[in-house]
């Protein structure tokens, strides 16, 4: 039986001041891939994964995640998006609340317990950092409480640029966990990462961007 | 299942509501800003004839207004700025208009909390006439117009170099109409203008009204769909 791709990239170029970041690229993702997204720094890895999130228009060719255009709200319920340096949180709000109106967006009303039970599988559990505004985090906090976001969501695309950020060795085991189990359960995902030789149990194909 | 138009609506205003509240120095400043406006014009009354206190009083109100407002719409996003949290917004399956909506609701309801003290003391300190239900109408439709416009132009200037300079640009030449029948409006109710130009100050008014919160509502999801 042919599997339906979860994302399709078709012919997709993107080109920003007059210079091509990447021509007429097409790949596909099927359920279980894991895509190690790798290349110089500069040469569109970001920009691809921010096209497929649906933030940025290609210049030309399509993405489609299920069947639908990667900007339609159909398309943006599979995917889960984790953008580079920043970690997406709400500084001024605490863990509990930051993971709490995530998973309302997602339709998913997660109840608080299930909130802390993922708190306490990163590392986050303590009643100091589920209580305390996020913007005392430290950067590995913060990028841990953002991978607790995606791990919450059960979608099943992530599109994770850099996730391994400011990353203890903890933190990296955990995300490895989190990604083997994501791909088991039949999920799949883009990784950039610089960190190939620390994830690459994982990948199930790489792509590879040139300048 | 996917959550309804309002269920999205109810999770944006709910959420912007804790982050508004998680930094009350936002409307703590405005609120401040407002006693000094009141406190300057306390000197700039003195010994005004009747006619005269009530259109500065007037002139009060709205000059305050404006800027409470000003500051208010220019910050409505900073919560979400500041890690990029507005990134993972769009990314996520929620209509943009129900986000929209959220904003210039939190924008009004905390522009509210400011104004609305701020002309009870005007009233209090100074008498200014402006205990009537009209007026009170007046106030909440400049209200409403200014924050349904400064939310959509806050967020297309979002990304924009020199915002602090283009938001004031863009923003001052739209609100000018409203504050202009805002206050002409107000006239009539003091007598310092034909009665009869009541009803058509406060239809241009109401007309603003509509104007600014429907291109707010249809352009916000045009505006965020691509980068």
């Amino acid at each position: 039986m042919i599997e339906n791709p979860m994302l399709k990239v078709d012919q997709l170029s993107f080109s920003f001041q007059h210079k091509q970041l990447f021509e007429s690229l097409s790949f596909e993702l099927k359920p279980g891939d894991i895509l190690h997204l790798k290349g110089p720094n500069g040469c569109g890895k970001s920009t691809l994964l921010s096209i497929l999130a649906g933030l940025r228009k290609p210049s030309s060719g399509q993405v489609r995640i299920k069947s639908s255009a990667a900007n339609s709200i159909e398309a943006r319920s599979f995917i889960e998006y984790l953008p580079p340096e920043k970690s997406g949180l709400f500084l001024k709000m605490t863990a509990r609340q930051n993971l709490s109106f995530w998973s309302s967006l997602k339709d998913r009303q997660s109840a608080t317990g299930e909130i802390d039970r993922c708190l306490r599988n990163w590392g986050l559990g303590s009643a100091f950092i589920k209580y305390f505004p996020t913007q005392r985090f430290s950067t590995g906090m913060k990028r841990r409480l953002a991978l607790a976001r995606i791990s919450l969501s059960q979608s099943p695309c992530f599109l994770l640029d850099e996730p391994l950020n400011g990353l203890d060795e903890e933190g990296v085991h955990l995300f490895k966990n989190m990604l083997e189990q994501h791909r088991n359960n039949g999920g799949s995902a883009i990784v950039v990462s610089h960190e190939s030789q620390i994830l690459k149990t994982l990948f199930t194909d790489q792509l590879t961007l040139h300048l | 299942m996917k959550q309804t138009f309002f269920q999205q609506l109810r999770s944006h205003f709910k959420h912007g509501l804790s982050a508004e509240l998680a930094e009350p120095q936002r409307w703590v400043g405005s609120f401040l800003f407002a006693l000094t406006i009141l406190f300057l014009f306390a000197f700039a009354l003195g010994d005004l004839e009747e006619k005269m206190k009530v259109q500065v009083l007037t002139a009060e109100f709205f000059l305050c207004s404006f800027f409470v407002l000003q500051i208010t719409h220019l910050r409505i996003f900073a919560a979400e700025e500041e890690d990029k949290a507005v990134d993972i917004i769009q990314s996520y399956p929620t209509v943009m208009s129900t986000y929209y909506i959220a904003k210039v609701l939190l924008a009004i309801l905390f522009s509210a909390l400011i104004i609305f003290p701020f002309l009870g003391l005007m009233i209090l300190l100074h008498g200014f006439p402006a205990l009537t239900g009209k007026f009170a109408l007046i106030a909440a439709l400049s209200v409403v117009s200014l924050s349904a416009l400064g939310v959509l132009l806050s967020w297309m200037t979002q990304k924009a170099f020199g915002r602090e300079l283009l938001f004031p640009l863009l923003y001052f030449p739209l609100a000018v109409p409203v504050l202009l029948s805002a206050v002409q409006a107000s006239f009539c109710l003091w007598g310092l203008a034909p009665e009869a130009m009541f009803l058509k100050w406060l239809s241009l008014l109401s007309g603003l009204c509509v104007i600014y919160f429907t291109l707010g509502f249809l352009l916000f999801d045009e505006i965020t769909g691509w980068e």
